[in-house]
């Protein structure tokens, strides 16, 4: 591990999306004091939930198998 | 809206071991020494006293290390495969921030080292619990057919198959020593600042990875006669079969061994990152996740219960340019996210339940005068906590691993004069049970 210093071509690599204007307005409104630092962070953070497996999908998943016998091991 | 860089930019190191309690290490008072290493550590650094989880379960204490909130909050409450669909679906709602995914938009390279997975492994680069080495015979049980049936096997025939095919729970987990040979490789190849979480799983029942050969001295039935509830009777033989010891005091001297091995390991990193120069730009952070009983409260070898024992955790900081110094003000699991982030030099306001505690380590400022904890393996118990007193409510104390009841609906305990835990005081209402029902004081 290189020492810590800030490097700029190490960052994720970010596109460009385009929404309407008035839904962006919408955006910056509902997440005024949530603590979501901005309007890009808000929308990434929206269609992670949207793009991610159902919770009843997730538990009955192959990894959640796979992490249930392990756990089996360890008596739960 | 662009996103500001942290002022400081420090490497992470965040270790989390299982099942690992204060009591067994000389740091805290125990006759044995089991840490050397954390000890060492302590020394020059930042040990809390008094930190504790809010679980005594894995996965809603890493979820609010994670989010910097309570479960009730970020929405795990028991552990899984005792989570709910409910519980998951609040999560993904309302968890919110989350800890490796906000450090890797700021550039971090984020790296962990476990297998519990599933949600666990959003905002990492990298999350395996160890380089795979196929054997024939992990492909076989790897297969879905085999599992299934592994699986669905009644528990006695889960114990007769352990009689006749010698494997142990060993064959599933990594040992301490390879997880953080492979913690060090990632340090090594990292060219940006890193985020390394490592769980080490060792120290938890039945501590799979440690090797150690018992005194075939023979007292469990002591102890199986005790035990009244029928179900935890054959809950506890079943662990007992998967273990191959049948004195407690064995079993206590192997979770001796786990912690001593994992301590050993800590000092290898220890001195890998002092060799290096690393030491100065990085943070390291360990703790356990949550506690456990050994053989307290007619509880034997789990973290069932939300007693002291199960929730008091070790914690020991290494902050750069911070000295040593021992903390004895509360602290919890809820804190580190807000520390991390306040030390990094970050101004967002994320809305955690916890506070940074550099304020407390400066200036000695309490962040609290008491901690909350959920327990993530019965139905529905909560409590409560200060200096020197500690109130338990149990709606449902019925526990999922081994079925039986380990709390009363209310118990209440003057940690002054019972720091033990076995009296319980309660009498009709308690001064406590308002902070317990009135989330806007968490």
């Amino acid at each position: 591990m290189k020492k810590a210093k800030k490097r700029d071509e190490n960052k994720v690599v970010y596109g460009t999306i385009s929404l309407p204007m008035p839904l962006i307005n919408r955006i910056k409104e509902r997440i005024k004091g949530t603590g979501m630092p901005s309007v890009s962070s808000y929308v990434s953070f929206v269609l992670r939930q949207v793009l991610s497996s159902s919770p009843k999908a997730l538990m009955n998943s192959e990894e959640a198998k796979e992490i249930q016998f392990k756990l089996k091991s360890l008596g739960y | 809206m662009e996103e500001q860089d942290f002022i400081k930019n420090k490497n992470i190191i965040l270790i989390v071991v299982d099942a690992f309690r204060p009591k067994n290490l000389s740091l805290f008072g125990y006759q044995k020494k089991t840490d050397k290493n954390l000890k060492k550590i302590a020394k020059d650094n930042l040990l809390f006293k008094n930190f504790f989880s809010s679980s005594n379960a894995t996965a809603p204490s890493l979820m609010s290390i994670f989010t910097g909130k309570y479960p009730v909050n970020h929405g795990i409450i028991h552990q899984f495969p005792y989570t709910t669909n409910e519980e998951i679906d609040k999560m993904k709602k309302e968890a919110g921030f989350w800890l490796p995914e906000y450090l890797r938009k700021k550039g971090y390279n984020t790296i962990a080292i476990d297998w519990i997975g599933m949600w666990f492994k959003d905002g990492f680069d990298y999350y395996e619990e160890k380089e795979e080495k196929q054997t024939k015979l992990k492909r076989l049980m790897s297969t879905p057919f085999v599992k299934k049936i592994l699986l669905n096997l009644p528990n006695w025939a889960y114990r007769f198959g352990k009689k006749i095919v010698k494997t142990r729970a060993s064959a599933n987990f990594s040992p301490a020593k390879d997880t953080m040979n492979l913690g060090i490789s990632k340090i090594q190849n990292s060219e940006k600042p890193l985020f390394l979480f490592m769980h080490f799983w060792d120290t938890h029942f039945p501590f799979p990875t440690t090797k150690f050969r018992g005194s075939k001295e023979r007292d469990i039935d002591k102890i199986l006669d005790k035990i009244e509830s029928k179900s935890q009777k054959e809950y506890f033989k079943k662990r007992i079969t998967d273990i191959g010891l049948y004195s407690i005091q064995d079993m206590v001297d192997k979770y001796d061994a786990s912690i001593k091995e994992v301590d050993k390991q800590i000092g290898k990193l220890h001195d890998y990152l002092k060799k290096n120069n690393l030491w100065e730009d990085t943070i390291l952070i360990i703790l356990g996740d949550h506690g456990t009983n050994l053989t307290e409260h007619g509880i034997y070898f789990s973290s069932s219960g939300v007693y002291d024992d199960t929730l008091h955790v070790p914690f020991i900081m290494h902050l750069p340019e911070y000295g040593g110094k021992e903390i004895k003000e509360f602290a919890q699991n809820i804190d580190i996210s807000p520390t991390i982030l306040d030390y990094l030099g970050d101004k967002v306001n994320h809305n955690f339940d916890g506070k940074s505690i550099l304020n407390m380590i400066k200036k000695g400022e309490k962040i609290r005068e008491k901690v909350f904890f959920w327990d993530g393996l019965c139905l529905d118990v909560k409590g409560v906590r200060t200096k020197n007193k500690k109130l338990i409510v149990a709606k449902d104390s019925k526990c999922n691993l081994c079925k039986s009841s380990h709390h009363e609906e209310h118990e209440e305990f003057d940690l002054e004069k019972d720091p033990e835990e076995k009296n319980n005081i309660y009498s009709e209402r308690s001064e406590l049970i308002d902070f317990l029902e009135d989330r806007k004081n968490l």
